[in-house]
């Protein structure tokens, strides 16, 4: 594996939602294949901040950089198209398809509407599809509809939908909430099988979930960045600890 | 048997009726049946839009009023009083009407917009045009709705007013477009010296082959990948962007292939009903379209073209009949309610619902008589 690759690298990133800073001056740099957990009270930033690097959100100052390439406010198919998959708080997926119309969906090896005007075969990535369907429990439920899916499951199909494009960066965005403690556990585990193949980033509020998958964590508050380290640092942090406690947040 | 070949099979009956019907039908219900075929065309456009885009068109009849009056402007050229008139080019009779005293009476100036009509003395020039032009406009409403990523009942507003000021504009030119008359008076259309007689079994064929090839081109269009991805942005416009397409781009291209379908039955409909009308691009008349895509079932393209087909079919008979004629329209609103309320997904819905009733019970019964077959093989082996 190669340590020293930059996947992400975030520099000075900020957003004015008229008047409102909802993030400023944010910067971080992620290694290829890192699982990063961002973590933060309620309007801390964290979704905002999602949202600016998959282009969902216009920033209004500062860069972001995916390799060597500037995607700061590229239109979000563009920025996905390079390697970014988002996958959102509210699970998101195709309701009146079945879970294997969406993931052959997903698995599409073209994105042009004239490419894809022949048939469904070839131009998917089928072996692929096999092995996620797997990996997230889903292949009971292959011609299921996806509207009637139960949440975690619901949670999970938008994973595999994800995995199986195969960005470089996926942005998970609270991927147990809602979710029973088993199905927390076996995410966990599906994240863990994840790790290092792709790099990640998830906003968690489980501390029991980041314990179990966190290489690294990046703390906010108030929109700014707080601090960065491993969790027996973070716990152990004055900064974090007075945020946490809301003594008035950092003097 | 399966569900897709209850589907085909489906399809099958469908196209086989359609092509046998000259031998039940005299000249007159040939000629009407034709036209319904069209309304069933409108039908598929309106279902690959608003089923399987998720694009609530309200003004589909700017689309199938372009492409009527496109291929009506040629053949009012090339009708014997147009032809008559003028001395150098055909002159069109409403603008002979309209002509200011002192005029010259050609093509290039009796008034001031009258020149646009020069290059449709080809009927091939008006042929492309009734395509070109609607998907054109298609292009150009869907390019900037559906970038500024406009949804929902905003769509619907738009193509409403859009329709609503083409009519205007049709109406209001009189000297260019003959007005609330519209055009009338046409030539048959004619393809290499043939002229298509709109009472004739000839042009009840090229209206049934049209269609179906359209349905068929339709269906393929929906089993493509283009068409999964469709209906995933239908259904999640932002999941779809964020694995990579475009969603714009797919919208636009779909819209313009509805608008494709509509102005080819608008083109149709001019040479069996030999009149271009701006009550096409009425708004009744586009919302009438709406209506039997509803109750035929939009997510189905055979549903919403069976139920324009029978919806206009019943219209036209039920309305003959003084009991009805007034009443009409409000009986087909009241069904439009209706089936919004108690069948989401129309008639096509309830076949569906159907099929999969018979199938799982013949998959019952298969399961039962191996069992038999089983138990009776094990008996047999005790024994």
């Amino acid at each position: 594996m190669i340590e020293s690759k930059l996947d992400l690298y975030i520099d000075g990133l900020g957003v004015n939602f008229s008047g409102f800073q909802a993030v400023s001056n944010f910067s971080m740099v992620v290694a290829h294949g890192e699982m990063r957990v961002l973590l933060g009270a309620n309007g801390a930033g964290k979704t905002t901040l999602m949202d600016m690097i998959c282009g969902k959100t216009q920033s209004t100052e500062g860069k972001v950089f995916l390799g060597e390439q500037e995607i700061t406010n590229k239109p979000p198919h563009v920025i996905a198209r390079l390697g970014i998959g988002r996958k959102f708080q509210i699970p998101s997926v195709f309701k009146e398809l079945t879970v294997l119309q969406n993931l052959s969906v997903a698995a599409m090896k073209q994105v042009s509407v004239f490419a894809n005007l022949g048939s469904m075969k070839r131009q998917i990535h089928m072996d692929r599809l096999a092995e996620v369907m797997e990996l997230t429990n889903l292949n009971k439920k292959a011609d299921h509809v996806a509207g009637t899916l139960s949440h975690g499951e619901t949670q999970w199909l938008e994973l595999a939908m994800l995995i199986i494009r195969n960005p470089k960066v996926i942005l998970l965005d609270e991927p147990t909430a809602g979710m029973t403690a088993d199905e927390t556990l076996k995410t966990s585990r599906i994240m863990n099988d994840l790790k290092g193949r792709h790099t990640i980033i998830v906003v968690e509020h489980d501390m029991a979930f980041v314990r179990e998958i966190a290489d690294k964590i990046t703390v906010m508050h108030q929109g700014k960045f707080l601090a960065e380290g491993r969790i027996s640092e973070i716990e152990k942090n004055q900064a974090v600890k007075d945020a946490y406690l809301g003594s008035g947040g950092i003097a | 048997m399966t569900h897709s070949h209850l589907k085909i099979m489906a399809y099958v009956i469908f196209i086989v009726t359609v092509l046998m019907l000259p031998l039940a039908l005299d000249e007159f219900w040939l000629n009407r049946t034709a036209k319904y075929l069209i309304f069933g065309m409108l039908g598929v456009a309106v279902s690959l839009s608003w089923g399987y885009a998720g694009i609530l068109n309200l003004g589909q009849g700017m689309f199938f009023g372009a492409g009527a009056y496109m291929l009506g402007m040629s053949l009012k050229l090339a009708s014997p009083t147009s032809l008559e008139q003028g001395t150098e080019s055909p002159i069109p009779d409403f603008m002979m009407w309209n002509a200011e005293p002192n005029a010259v009476i050609d093509l290039c100036c009796i008034n001031s917009g009258s020149f646009l009509w020069i290059p449709f003395q080809s009927q091939t020039f008006g042929l492309i045009m009734a395509i070109a032009l609607p998907v054109l406009f298609a292009w150009a409403l869907g390019s900037i709705i559906f970038s500024k990523g406009i949804s929902g009942v905003f769509i619907s507003i738009i193509t409403l007013a859009s329709v609503l000021l083409m009519r205007l504009l049709v109406v209001d030119n009189q000297a260019l477009t003959g007005g609330f008359n519209g055009l009338t008076d046409l030539a048959w259309f004619t393809v290499f010296g043939y002229e298509f007689d709109p009472y004739s079994v000839t042009t009840y064929y090229l209206v049934a082959c049209s269609l179906i090839v359209v349905l068929l081109l339709t269906r393929l269009l929906i089993n493509s990948r283009s068409g999964l991805i469709l209906q995933s942005i239908r259904d999640d416009q932002n999941r779809a962007k964020y694995l990579g397409f475009d969603a714009a781009a797919y919208q636009t291209f779909f819209f313009c292939v509805s608008a494709a379908i509509s102005g080819f039955a608008g083109l149709l409909y001019v040479i069996t009903s030999e009149f271009a009308s701006p009550t096409f691009m009425d708004l009744t008349f586009s919302i009438t379209m709406v209506i039997w895509a509803a109750v035929g079932g939009r997510a189905s393209i055979l549903g919403a073209c069976i139920g324009a087909i029978a919806i206009s079919m019943l219209g036209s008979s039920v309305s003959e009949s003084e009991l009805f004629v007034e009443s009409w329209q409000a009986i087909l609103g009241l069904c439009f309610v209706l089936v919004v309320l108690f069948m989401p997904n129309g008639l096509a819905g309830i076949a569906h619902g159907l099929c999969k009733k018979f199938v799982a019970r013949q998959d019952d019964k298969k399961q039962r008589n191996e069992q038999n077959k089983a138990e009776e093989l094990t008996k047999g082996g005790a024994a």
